[in-house]
């Protein structure tokens, strides 16, 4: 419970997972930072850090966010998050969608965050893919990317055909997520999705084998530096994904991004604060939610390349949903967005979609932009960076096409994400109800992820039939 | 309206050029562009036009430009037109330009094509008679968001269009000056969408213009229907 002199921000809805109902919670900052309370009548008091600082959390909670079409949607019965397809109360369009190709995984990682059936292995098969592709295409008119998960989707017998079946027009990029076990002792299959020109999202938390057996149930770091040395042998546009856990690999998580992203074939780093859901993820210890502003000074506080004034909320998200920098890579140094172009301009970016994409004005941002800095005595080396990228995309020579130009920026532009999804202890029904990223059926229904990690995938016998 | 004449198109293989030397031809005229290597593109073009010919020079070598076209004057009595039709534009901030980048605009956009002049009027005054006529663009003539290099190389070409004529004015030789709007092609490619709205907005054509119809003009002007036209900026622009 909040102590006296404790100060009331905000007030949400939250859902008990013991009691099945959406109940009040109240935000609170006190000196030792922002919390989620909320009153359970059967387990007394929850009280959940959301963020170290509060002056960081209210900055954050004025980014506005423009309620999206309600199309198409159900009538919202049992209220959030019971109604979940989304219901027309839902007030974020589909970004991101992202589902299970199968529930067959070779680890069994304590980390984990969701549920996967051990006795009967389930492969999405390539017609349910399309009608699962279908259901996107009408939902959205299009998106920018698509996630395959798992699981891990290696293992899946047709992966090529599935990806045939996800490329089609209004799926942009086709990301795949895997532990990275296969990729690094079949050479054939790297090159088969090299060939298939999707982009892999790494699993990639530790280097130390100490710290891997404890996350990931055993040591996979050379398995994990075998995938990322064949990744980058074949230049394999990927994610690297870190689930970050505190007092655990906070340290590691900063290496990582710091040492991989810089690399060519590295397009981004997400880092997922970590989350205890799932079969065994419920169980991990030490249990400790870590914040996005903490993971931002974790990021800033070992190097200078990160600043926690590069990141800004994705306008199409709840702001403590996704945190986002953006990088020019200059040689081994990275600038960042920010230092050219408004935070606010940026965050404007996102609006309504995941990537972001310039707006119609940017070319003169860009240029008041690196005006300004040069009249401020900025950087020297940054000038420098800037000039190489203006002769890349604008050369005096040749006329080039936005795509030729978003094809050459690609290898140079560098995101760091920062996404913690929510579990019991903070769920939070406003954050759930702006969600982009919507695990898609056969049948055209679309639940918000976390949902779907928390309420949802346990009721799906292809992935969990509630064994003990 | 061209027969019997010759010209000489710079920069004969971008959007523009390449529809002067289509449009030129068509109107009867023999004709010769210019530009940086004989590529795939100039040898479509000449198998294009029947008779036409590309000769290639680098625009930064002042004696390599006198050399090619003392070479042609070899080859026919005279050059009847000359379109100086070829430019660079290069988007960069003022922050980021060099010296090298103002020289390479000051050197494409203004010193080729005077010393391309030189080389060329010299079988004018010869013949006493010509028609010169400058490629000017509006980045040069309001205030729009294009680069600054751009914009003062094109705006030059009202001067040199101006003191061309009077010096030539005794030999017969008539210079003028075609300013094209925007485009649906060629530098205009790189224009932001939020210009090209504003742009077609304020135009009373109200759409972007064809690079036929600005050849149109040039061919015009460059034909003795113009004979009494000397020393103009024509604006074709679709009405700003």
């Amino acid at each position: 419970m909040a102590k006296a002199g404790s100060v009331l921000l905000n007030s949400t809805m939250a859902y008990c997972t013991n009691c099945k109902n959406a109940e009040l919670a109240r935000i609170i900052a006190s000196d030792q930072g922002v919390f989620m309370e909320r009153m359970c009548p059967v387990t007394g008091v929850q009280s959940t850090k959301i963020a170290a600082d509060h002056r960081w959390y209210t900055d954050r909670m004025r980014n506005p966010q423009t309620i999206a079409r309600a199309e198409n949607r159900q009538t919202s019965r049992l209220g959030c998050p019971q109604d979940c397809g989304p219901c027309q109360w839902h007030s974020g369009n589909l970004h991101l969608p992202v589902f299970s190709i199968t529930n067959d995984c070779n680890l069994n990682c304590p980390k984990c965050f969701t549920y996967n059936r051990p006795d009967k292995k389930y492969y999405k098969s390539p017609e349910d893919v399309r009608r699962i592709t279908d259901h996107i295409l009408a939902r959205s008119g299009g998106v920018q990317l698509i996630n395959l998960t798992g699981g891990e989707p290696t293992l899946h017998p047709h992966l090529l055909e599935i990806i045939n079946v996800c490329r089609r027009s209004g799926i942009g990029r086709i990301t795949i997520n895997t532990n990275g076990l296969r990729i690094a002792q079949d050479p054939d299959l790297a090159f088969q999705l090299k060939e298939a020109d999707v982009q892999l999202v790494l699993s990639l938390d530790t280097l130390d084998p100490e710290r891997s057996k404890m996350i990931h149930g055993r040591d996979v770091t050379s398995l994990k530096l075998a995938a990322l040395d064949m990744l980058e042998r074949l230049d394999i546009p990927t994610t690297i994904l870190s689930v970050c856990i505190k007092e655990v690999n906070e340290e590691d998580v900063a290496a990582i991004t710091q040492n991989y992203l810089p690399r060519p074939f590295v397009r981004s780093v997400t880092i997922q604060n970590m989350t205890y859901t799932g079969k065994y993820g419920t169980e991990f210890q030490p249990h400790q939610h870590i914040t996005i502003d903490e993971v931002e000074q974790l990021l800033s506080r070992n190097n200078s390349t990160f600043r926690q004034k590069d990141f800004f909320p994705l306008s199409s998200y709840h702001p403590l949903c996704y945190s986002v920098a953006y990088y020019i890579l200059s040689g081994q140094r990275l600038l960042s967005l920010t230092d050219l172009l408004d935070r606010t301009l940026l965050s404007e970016m996102s609006y309504d979609r995941y990537l972001l994409e310039p707006s119609e004005n940017i070319a003169g941002q860009f240029r008041d932009g690196i005006n300004r800095l040069w009249a401020e005595d900025g950087d020297k080396e940054y000038f420098g960076s800037l000039r190489e990228l203006a002769d890349r995309i604008f050369p005096s020579n040749t006329l080039l096409s936005p795509e030729q130009r978003r094809l050459l920026l690609e290898p140079i532009i560098k995101t760091v994400y920062i996404h913690p999804h929510m579990d019991a202890d903070n769920f939070d029904i406003d954050r759930v109800s702006r969600c982009g990223d919507l695990v898609p059926d056969e049948e055209g229904v679309m639940i918000p992820a976390c949902s779907y990690n928390l309420l949802y995938r346990q009721k799906d016998p292809r992935f969990w039939v509630g064994q003990s | 309206m061209l027969e019997n004449k010759t010209i000489f198109v710079s920069g004969g293989t971008g959007y523009l050029g390449q529809e002067i030397c289509r449009l030129s031809h068509q109107y009867g005229a023999k004709v010769f562009f210019s530009c940086r290597e004989i590529n795939e593109k100039a040898k479509i073009l000449c198998d294009e036009l029947p008779g036409s010919r590309a000769v290639a020079f680098d625009f930064h070598n002042v004696n390599e430009i006198g050399a090619t076209i003392e070479a042609l004057y070899r080859e026919v009595n005279a050059i009847d037109i000359l379109v100086n039709n070829a430019a660079i534009s290069q988007t960069m901030p003022l922050a980021l330009l060099e010296e090298e980048d103002v020289d390479l605009a000051l050197d494409i956009n203004i010193k080729g094509p005077l010393f391309l002049t030189r080389a060329v009027i010299k079988g004018m005054v010869r013949n006493k008679r010509g028609a010169i006529i400058n490629l000017g663009s509006i980045a040069g003539q309001r205030l729009l968001d294009v680069p600054v290099t751009y914009a003062i190389t094109k705006s030059a070409m009202t001067g040199f269009t101006l003191a061309l004529a009077a010096e030539l004015k005794s030999f017969g030789i008539r210079v003028n000056s075609v300013v094209p709007g925007l485009l649906e092609g060629g530098v205009s490619h790189g224009v932001p969408d939020g210009l090209r709205r504003d742009f077609i907005e304020h135009c009373a054509a109200g759409r972007a213009g064809t690079a036929r119809e600005v050849a149109e003009v040039v061919c015009f002007l460059g034909s003795d229907r113009a004979s009494y036209i000397n020393g103009q900026q024509l604006f074709v622009d679709g009405g700003i």
